[in-house]
């Protein structure tokens, strides 16, 4: 179901080799549903180690610059072969906010910065946050309140964020904050790159409704950051914001290889369930399930498919990339309730149940699917930038 | 996977002709004869623009060209059965049997539809003569284009085998529908006793058989998404007009998730359409047929929602009689549910995994 490039051809070719690197190096065990962070320290430093690898092997940041290991020439198609291939064999993808740090720091970070800040997200040794929200700012993430206050050669930073996946491990931080509160709120935001030991920032670990911890609360008194730490120019967070988010491309390439997985592994669970004394596979309403996620799976790989090519032919429209977001969140949020429902009274089971089915994977999956239609842009939020700037509603 | 340059001309070129040509008012009229729908003219006329020889192997036709021009026919709202017809002159050149016709549907001069069973009915049966003839029993209960076509390409079973028979249409029993759509001829034709030449017909192997199944399938799912289209235009025209409470509905937030709904779903069932089509084009007929079922799936469910949601948010002035948005939300429905419904496409799917 992934893109296919043909084999034989060169990305055929870079299929295959990914498919035999991921094989050797990615850690052995399997990845949770979704973004999640490490449970302990022995797995962050095993993530470090596989996430390291795929940069040093050219798989990862090939479209930086060339100064930066970045490869000459590079097809941005190779990434999506790549996305689908750690997919494909489950592996962890991401380590915390580093690729979305990286490709602000790319676009509008100082030299200073880039060469400071960028060879340590090559080698893993740095870990970044992704610190946006706040308690009184998601969906209207331009209503934040936290200030950076300049303060002779930096700024001092006072408030509050919140939903901070991956603050207790990481050492850096992406932070948007309002520098100037007297311009309009768009405009009077900064985004900076600051270390997460600076004094005054405190970080509190929350746990998640699926009982692991994966996000935080971070509690900025009077943190002093330096100058040198905005990323662009001071008033321009809102725009750095938004094109480091619309980097991730790659995102639907892999989450359809995830719920190809999740539909096959499902299918053949079902094959082993009985209802009512019947296997489930010959139950009409189990079949017309099956039959109908099989499409709709197929629909989300090309809607990322083709969002692809036009972003590729410069042709991209306002109503690619929430389509494709919409489409993927909810069709992965049905096919969780799905497979929590066909299990019957074992579908209530959990991890450390001896019972449970699959050590508890789909109930894990079931209970993390709302993080995709909240996060990132919710999908009423998703509705309202195509209806308003696709359709040219009235606002 | 992008359309070509070449095809969206071509869209834009049956666009414009089919929106001169298309008068939705006759199929208002009550008891709207075939007639009044559409003429010989316009037959001809569009075979002049190429529409019905998109897809004879000679003119390098694709079903990736058809597909544009059948997503035209659902948006004008056409009666037109360019597609049926386009399909009939392809399989004819193909299996080499009735030239003339498929050269006469090529440039105008007849129309040609298929005429095959229902999925869930029972096949047309064929009986093979000794003198080379065959005798057909059977019916067909749902021809689109029926009444309008000089020529039938029947699809029929020889026992296991599967063969192609061209009859003229005046052979055969041909009963006018009454059906949802009011937008398009479709008749019931009856077989039974329509003895055809030899020469006239001929066993095909399931590449032929399927692919013309797969293709008539095709064809009603990409009618629905233009229809669909059409109708998110109209629907996103009026909430940016009508005022209520002071203010146009379109900002009301409830409307702008449903107008917005509408879209994603007619985009994921257009996307899914052209990819079958694209399937067809490659030959396998194993992957032909998964990417039709699901076409068929994902537009079946999501064309009806798309054209309901229109229905909720013209209010009543989209339920008078005299507005063209339920000739479309009829036109969508009958596509759902003939040549496979959506529970037939998600059947396929489910048994055709693993
Ligand atoms: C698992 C997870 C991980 C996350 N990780 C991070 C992270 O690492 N860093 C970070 O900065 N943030 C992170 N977030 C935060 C995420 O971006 C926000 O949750 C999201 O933007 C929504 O904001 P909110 O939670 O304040 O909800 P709200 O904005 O309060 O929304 C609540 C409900 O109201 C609806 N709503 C709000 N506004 C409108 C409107 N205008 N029209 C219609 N409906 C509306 C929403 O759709 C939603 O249903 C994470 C969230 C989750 C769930």
């Amino acid at each position: 179901m992934s893109v296919d490039w043909g084999s034989g051809t060169e990305l055929g070719e870079l299929r295959a080799r990914v498919r035999a690197f991921v094989a050797g190096h990615a850690p052995g065990r399997a990845a949770r549903a979704g973004v999640r962070s490490p449970e302990n320290a022995a797995e962050l430093a095993e993530l470090r180690h596989w996430i390291a690898a795929l940069f040093e092997a050219g798989y990862y940041g090939a479209d930086w610059p060339l100064e930066f290991g970045g490869a000459a020439g590079h097809d941005p198609r190779r990434d999506v072969v790549v996305a689908e291939e750690i997919a494909r064999a489950r592996a962890p993808m991401h380590l915390g906010g580093n690729g979305l740090a990286a490709s602000a720091l790319i676009r509008f970070g100082s030299d200073e910065q880039k060469a400071r800040l960028l060879p340590a997200i090559r080698s893993c040794d740095d870990l970044w946050c992704q610190l946006f929200s706040e308690p009184g700012a998601g969906s209207d993430l331009a209503g934040m309140r936290t200030r950076a206050v300049p303060d002779g050669d930096g700024y001092v930073v006072t408030g509050q964020k919140v939903w901070t996946t991956n603050g207790h491990w990481a050492n850096r931080g992406y932070l948007l904050a309002r520098t100037d509160p007297d311009m309009p709120k768009h405009k009077g935001i900064t985004a900076f790159a600051i270390d997460m030991d600076t004094p005054g920032i405190d970080v509190r670990p929350l746990r998640e409704l699926t009982g692991t911890s994966d996000f935080n609360e971070v509690f900025f008194d009077g943190a002093r950051i330096p100058a040198t730490a905005v990323i662009g120019t001071p008033g321009q967070g809102w725009i750095v914001a938004n094109a480091s988010l619309a980097e991730e491309r790659n995102g639907v390439s892999a989450a359809v290889v995830d719920l190809q997985l999740a539909w096959e592994d499902l299918y053949a669970l079902a094959q082993k369930i009985e209802i009512e004394g019947r296997p489930a596979v010959e139950q009409a309403d189990v079949r017309q399930r099956f039959g109908a996620l099989r499409a709709e799976i197929r629909a989300c790989a090309l809607l990322g498919q083709s969002s692809f090519a036009r972003w590729r032919a410069g042709r991209e429209r306002v109503i690619d990339a929430p389509a494709g977001k919409l489409w993927f969140s909810e069709l992965n949020l049905r096919l969780h309730e799905f497979a929590v429902d066909l299990l019957g009274a074992r579908g209530i089971l959990t991890e450390g149940d001896l019972d449970a089915v699959d050590g508890g994977r789909w109930q894990d999956a079931y209970l993390y699917a709302r993080a995709y239609t909240i996060a990132g842009g919710s999908s009423e939020i998703m509705r309202n930038l195509i209806a308003e700037r696709a359709l040219g509603l009235p606002r | 996977m992008l359309l070509s340059d070449e095809q969206v001309s071509l869209a834009e070129a049956a666009r414009d002709w089919l929106a001169e040509r298309t008068d939705l008012a006759a199929a208002r009229a009550d008891g709207a004869a075939l007639a009044a729908l559409y003429s010989a003219d316009d037959v001809r006329a569009a075979a002049e623009l190429g529409l019905t020889s998109l897809l004879r192997p000679a003119e390098g036709g694709t079903f990736a060209d058809l597909a544009v021009v059948v997503e035209e026919l659902g948006r004008a709202g056409s009666p037109l059965p360019l597609g049926q017809a386009a399909l009939v002159a392809r399989l004819l050149d193909q299996i080499g049997i009735g030239a003339a016709v498929s050269d006469a549907v090529a440039d105008g001069s007849a129309l040609a539809v298929p005429a095959a069973a229902e999925p869930d009915d029972a096949a047309i049966g064929g009986v093979p003569g000794a003198d080379g003839t065959l005798t057909l029993a059977g019916r067909a209960a749902i021809v689109v284009g029926g009444l309008g076509a000089a020529w039938l390409l029947v699809s029929a079973a020889i026992g296991d085998d599967r063969a192609l028979a061209l009859v003229p249409a005046s052979s055969a029993a041909r009963t006018a529908r009454t059906t949802l759509d009011l937008s398009r001829d479709i008749a019931a034709v009856d077989l039974h006793g329509v003895t055809v030449p030899a020469g006239d017909w001929t066993r095909v192997g399931a590449d032929v058989a399927d692919t013309l199944d797969q293709a008539l399938a095709l064809i009603h799912t990409l009618d629905a998404v233009g229809a669909a289209g059409r109708l998110l235009d109209m629907t996103v025209g009026y909430v940016k007009e009508r005022e209520q409470f002071g203010r146009p509905i379109g900002s009301f937030q409830a409307v702008k998730h449903h107008a917005a709904t509408m879209a994603v779903d007619i985009e994921a069932s257009r996307l899914c359409g052209h990819d079958a089509a694209r399937a067809l084009d490659g030959g396998d007929l194993l992957s032909a047929g998964t990417a039709v079922a699901v076409a068929g799936s994902v537009a079946g469910e999501g064309t009806s929602r798309a054209a309901s949601t229109a229905l909720q948010l013209h209010g009543g002035m989209g339920f008078t009689w005299e507005h063209d948005l339920h000739l479309f939300l009829r036109r969508i429905k009958v596509d759902e549910l003939v040549r496979g419904t959506t529970r037939q496409h998600r059947e396929r799917l489910f048994a055709t995994a693993g």
